[in-house]
């Protein structure tokens, strides 16, 4: 119980820290790719406390911390005429998948007995070691331990677009209305060749437990090298899953205004902004436990458990990071698709080519055994 | 061209159930402040009125109560794009009207801005083109160069915006000689960035299914809806007024008249780009070839003499006396109407000027280059997606302080 408590609060806390992190890195490398500073002045108080660090700008780290007070003090608008009850919850409907789908990634693999998690051992802290005495020593760092593993975290990601169709149903706004629409539709056009490619690579593991899949990387080779259509097709989805360009249809600023978060302000629309950034987190953990070999290194089948577990932890992290960063960088660099574009992308393009990859698979699967 | 209707109110297919949307005036697409009605099926759109005047600023109105030389300050309020080209275009008419002929260096100094201009307006559409379809940075790139242009305005005219610097028969400031090398420096690295848009964008799939064969006119409806510009060369029309209508130093200056013939948003892009290498030519061949020399003309009964001359000269001073004084000012026809045309960075714009005899215009009206096209505009989106409407409209390039006047 308290176990469960504590991987909560550690994993939650950790992905809260990174949201700000993220915007704050979104910002500034756009603004490089733009030749402009990005945020860079917002830090410490001038209080004589700070000592000689009073007014450090700190890089402008703390930008995303002024960004979130804006949100909290502002008004929570809402339109005359909007369905009161699903536009409030609508946020909620965003923020609840991506978390919950976040109880499902796994951050690193177990608990190593009598070394403790991350080269803490319990019996070092007398006070809140000994509130571990009972639990068991080999749970692995994941809130929701499931064999379906992969099957659940993509289950309750994808539950997230209903709150966006929901946003702009209740709006009572046609450009939002529109935006909702649109992502209805993307969802349609972009989970069937997503769901194939990953299949073409649950096979290849043959198991859908993240665990068993990270393991099955550790033995072999990374998924990436049996699978590199498959990652491509399920990277290329993940954009469109996560709203982001050049998949931002529901939320494309200069046609459908704001998209579904047009009337949200403050509050709300923070709330649909840090569900968009945890989707994008952990779509970026799924395709690193999946095809980039989770917290292993490929040239060591043991570096992960260095340093009581830590090592493995920021593998995990560094590789999470780096797809992050791409996303970024791409999001700044192409245009937009059009709505139609996009269904032919997803159907005539990535539907085929993932279900030709599958049967590929499975055939050579086949063949491999007999 | 307020209330355009190219699609009857109540769809033909009645039993399509159409939305009515307005798009605008406070859409962020609209870059001012536009309205267009749009009758949508889904995403497609079946019906488009556009509305104008939500900027009716009344710029014609006022230019009867000011003289030609004041009205100077009202046109580069019009066009927050290329200031410079609407100043000199006005008073380009006044001088054919009082048929004036300008000095040399100053058809040259006049060039040299007005192509400046060009580039400031065609990297700024090109830009919020790209950025309208999700390409963010490009548009920024395109700043940074402007940002050049704005600091090379201001060492030219005194004002990065609001440049108000032609003068009749002349400009209010010869060109710096310290100015020169900027400008070499400026078009010397200006290429690069030319190259780094095409990069990112011109081989790009995603900006191809964007732009080619979106929001298209054929040469047809170019010319019947008075089409000009690089939306009327990218459709096929061999129009450009620098050419065709020759003015101040065109005509001694080497450049090719770039015409495509898709007409679409892609073509109206690279007729841009390479617009903007064919200015960069012109530039260079100003700098070499500009002549020295007086830059206004020496008649003060146009041009205010020299402070120097007013304080020693008689004739001077009652000039200098004549220009300032309400209503009296300087020599127009007595009865006179012209039209005199320019190519300003987006189209042909004409001014219409009627005159008394008065150091007032009797009548000023302004032909602007976007309303003509905006016109057609309805014509590019028919059946289109919201998306491209979008496109479409910043292809068009509408300066909304233009359109409304």
């Amino acid at each position: 119980m308290i176990w469960g408590i504590v991987k909560i609060v550690v994993i939650f806390g950790l992905v809260m820290k990174i949201v700000p992190l993220l915007v704050y890195a979104e910002r500034r490398i756009s603004a490089r790719i733009q030749l402009r500073l990005g945020p860079n002045m917002v830090g410490l108080p001038r209080w004589k406390i700070l000592g000689p660090l009073g007014g450090f700008h700190l890089w402008g780290l703390l930008q995303p911390l002024a960004d979130a007070m804006k949100f909290v003090f502002k008004e929570n608008f809402t339109p005359a005429r909007a369905d009161k009850f699903l536009y409030r919850i609508a946020p909620a409907m965003v923020f609840i998948p991506a978390g919950l789908a976040l109880a499902g990634i796994p951050f690193y693999g177990e608990w190593v007995k009598d070394v403790g998690f991350v080269g803490i051992k319990p019996a070092e802290f007398p006070l809140i070691g000994s509130w571990f005495e009972g639990v068991p020593h080999s749970g692995p760092f994941v809130i929701f331990d499931s064999e379906l593993g992969v099957l659940f975290v993509l289950a309750a990601s994808t539950l997230g677009v209903h709150g966006l169709s929901i946003a702009g149903w209740s709006s009572y706004n046609k450009f939002s209305q529109m935006a909702g629409v649109r992502a209805s539709a993307q969802l349609i056009s972009y989970e069937a060749p997503m769901f194939m490619a990953l299949i073409a690579a649950l096979m290849v593991a043959g198991s859908t437990d993240f665990f068993s899949i990270v393991e099955y990387q550790n033995q072999n080779m990374w998924l990436i090298c049996y699978q590199p259509l498959a990652f491509i097709i399920f990277y290329i989805c993940t954009f469109a899953e996560t709203n982001r360009l050049p998949f931002d249809l529901p939320e494309a600023e200069p046609e459908l205004v704001g998209g579904y978060h047009t009337e949200y302000g403050g509050m709300g629309f923070a709330i649909f902004f840090l569900g968009e950034y945890i989707a994008m987190i952990v779509q970026c953990a799924i395709l690193t436990l999946v095809f980039l070999g989770g917290w292993t290194l490929p040239w060591s089948e043991t570096a992960h458990l260095a340093w009581g577990g830590l090592a493995g932890f920021l593998i995990f992290f560094t590789k999470v990071v780096i797809l992050l960063l791409i996303m970024i960088q791409v999001r700044w660099t192409l245009p937009r698709f059009r709505y139609d574009q996009l269904m032919q992308l997803g159907w005539k393009r990535l539907a085929p080519l993932a279900m030709i990859n599958l049967a590929a698979t499975a055939v050579i699967g086949v063949m491999m055994k007999s | 061209m307020a209330g355009t209707t190219t699609a009857p109110k109540k769809p033909i297919d009645a039993d399509v159930e159409t939305i009515t949307v307005n798009f605008g005036p406070q859409h962020p697409a609209t870059h001012g402040t536009l309205r267009i009605e749009l009758d949508l099926d889904g995403e497609r759109i079946v019906g488009a009125r556009p509305e104008i005047g939500y900027l009716h600023t009344g710029f014609e109105k006022i230019a009867e109560e000011m003289s030609y030389n004041q009205f100077v300050t009202v046109t580069d309020r019009m066009n927050y794009f290329s200031p410079l080209c609407n100043n000199f275009g006005f008073v380009h008419a006044v001088e054919e009207m009082c048929g004036i002929e300008i000095t040399p260096r100053c058809k040259y100094a006049r060039v040299l801005l007005c192509e400046l201009s060009r580039v400031a307006d065609h990297i700024l559409s090109v830009g919020l083109g790209a950025m309208d379809l999700g390409a963010f940075s490009v548009m920024l790139w395109g700043f940074v160069e402007r940002e050049r242009l704005y600091d090379i305005f201001e060492h030219a005219t005194g004002a990065r915006l609001t440049t108000s610097h032609a003068r009749v028969g002349g400009i209010a400031r010869d060109i710096p000689d310290d100015l020169i090398p900027r400008i070499k420096k400026f078009i010397d690295d200006f290429p690069a960035t030319l190259d780094k848009t095409e990069k990112m964008l011109s081989r790009n799939r995603i900006w191809w299914g964007r732009t080619v064969g979106v929001g298209a006119l054929t040469t047809e409806q170019c010319l019947s809806y008075g089409v000009t510009g690089p939306l009327a060369r990218a459709s096929g029309v061999d129009y450009d007024l620098r050419r065709d209508r020759p003015y101040w130093a065109y005509p001694e200056l080497d450049f090719n008249v770039i015409t495509r013939t898709d007409g679409d948003i892609y073509a109206r892009y690279k007729v841009r780009l390479d617009e903007m290498r064919e200015s960069i030519k012109l530039i260079r061949q100003c700098l070499e070839k500009m002549p020295k020399g007086p830059i206004n003309i020496e008649d003060h009964k146009v041009t205010i003499p020299s402070k120097k001359d007013v304080y020693t000269k008689m004739e001077s001073l009652i000039m200098h006396f004549k220009h300032y004084m309400d209503d009296h000012g300087m020599d127009t026809p007595r009865r006179s109407e012209v039209y005199s045309c320019t190519e300003s960075p987006n189209g042909e714009l004409g001014w219409y000027i009627i005159s008394q005899g008065r150091s007032q215009p009797y009548r000023v009206r302004c032909r602007p280059p976007c309303l003509l096209t905006y016109g057609a505009y309805p014509e590019m989106i028919k059946n289109a997606l919201i998306s491209d409407a979008v496109a479409a409209l910043s292809s068009i390039n509408v300066i909304a302080g233009e359109l409304d006047r």
